[in-house]
């Protein structure tokens, strides 16, 4: 029987699909867990790959496989806009007991070479728990200046999550991103003090 | 005032031969450094290509192509569209 248990953490992730043959590791670390991963994109409308998650709260780990599919986009001149499905089957260990667990979610974003909006949601079933989970971030972000392609780019950013099971339903939290080619990396702190960081590399 | 004429016919004739092509390409979407990251190395695989510059603030993408070849608009879009983004114009110099 695959009940539901409530794993509130999702993969903030830019750019879950790559460019044709490209591979992409991400590693993040929130207040929700820490989850990394590492995908192939053999076009650019699809990637592949394999993830590892610890949830905090509920002292769970995932690992399985995971699909990012691109089915929508939008380029325009100074601007681009996306919409993502991600999915993920695996195993799930949660105090002692391993189960099937999967998940589901979108992620819809905007943005120019100054500003980006991006939302995103995930549902996460786990066979070992009769509870289900859905949390939803949204990002806005402004960047001060735009810096040219070999040079660092700062991102001021601000992600609110939402975890409606979640004692602490909402959590602010303002971070810096700099990217510059391969590498994008993130830190903040949220308004509990939680600290918040993510990688992405590219290549 | 025919031997002036046939040696411009033919200095244009190898310059177009001999020499690398530089061809700007506008393209729309290219937003991030991940984007233009794809481009590049999208065009970098291409065997007539030598170098590749991203201006992300114009959104040109310039290909320096190899001596004595040439890379067709055909081919540019096609590599540009696979890679996740639409070509708008090209320009030859």
């Amino acid at each position: 029987m695959f009940s539901m248990v409530v794993l509130a953490a999702s993969v903030a992730q830019a750019r879950p699909v790559s460019y044709p043959d490209g591979i992409m590791p991400m590693a993040e670390h929130s207040h929700m867990g820490t989850i990394a991963n590492v995908t192939y994109s053999p076009t650019a409308r699809v990637a592949y790959g394999v993830q590892s998650e610890y949830r905090q709260h509920q002292e769970s780990w995932f690992n399985g496989v995971i699909v990012n599919w691109l089915p929508w986009r939008k380029n325009m001149r100074t601007s681009q806009a996306n919409l993502y499905f991600r999915s993920g089957l695996g195993q799930t260990h949660t105090r002692g007991k391993n189960d099937v667990g999967g998940f589901a979610g979108m992620n819809a974003d905007w943005e120019n070479r100054r500003y980006l909006v991006a939302y995103e949601n995930r549902y996460f079933a786990d066979g070992g728990k009769a509870e289900s989970a859905f949390d939803e971030k949204l990002r806005l972000g402004i960047a001060p200046y735009k810096a040219p392609y070999e040079q660092w780019q700062p991102w001021f950013i601000v992600q609110v999550d939402h975890a409606p099971e979640d004692d602490e339903q909402v959590t602010v939290t303002p971070m810096l991103r700099m990217f510059k080619g391969a590498f994008l990396g993130e830190a903040g702190i949220s308004h509990r003090g939680d600290i918040y960081s993510s990688v992405i590399l590219q290549f | 005032m025919k031997r002036t004429i046939l040696f411009g016919l033919l200095t244009i004739l190898v310059s177009t031969s001999v020499f690398a092509e530089e061809v700007k390409v506008k393209v729309n979407g290219m937003v991030c450094a991940f984007c233009a990251q794809g481009i590049e190395h999208a065009l970098k695989e291409e065997q007539t290509v030598e170098h590749v510059k991203v201006d992300l603030d114009s959104g040109v993408v310039t290909i320096h192509t190899h001596d004595k070849q040439a890379i067709t608009d055909k081919t540019i879009d096609r590599i540009i569209t696979d890679a996740g983004f639409t070509v708008e114009s090209v320009e030859r110099k």
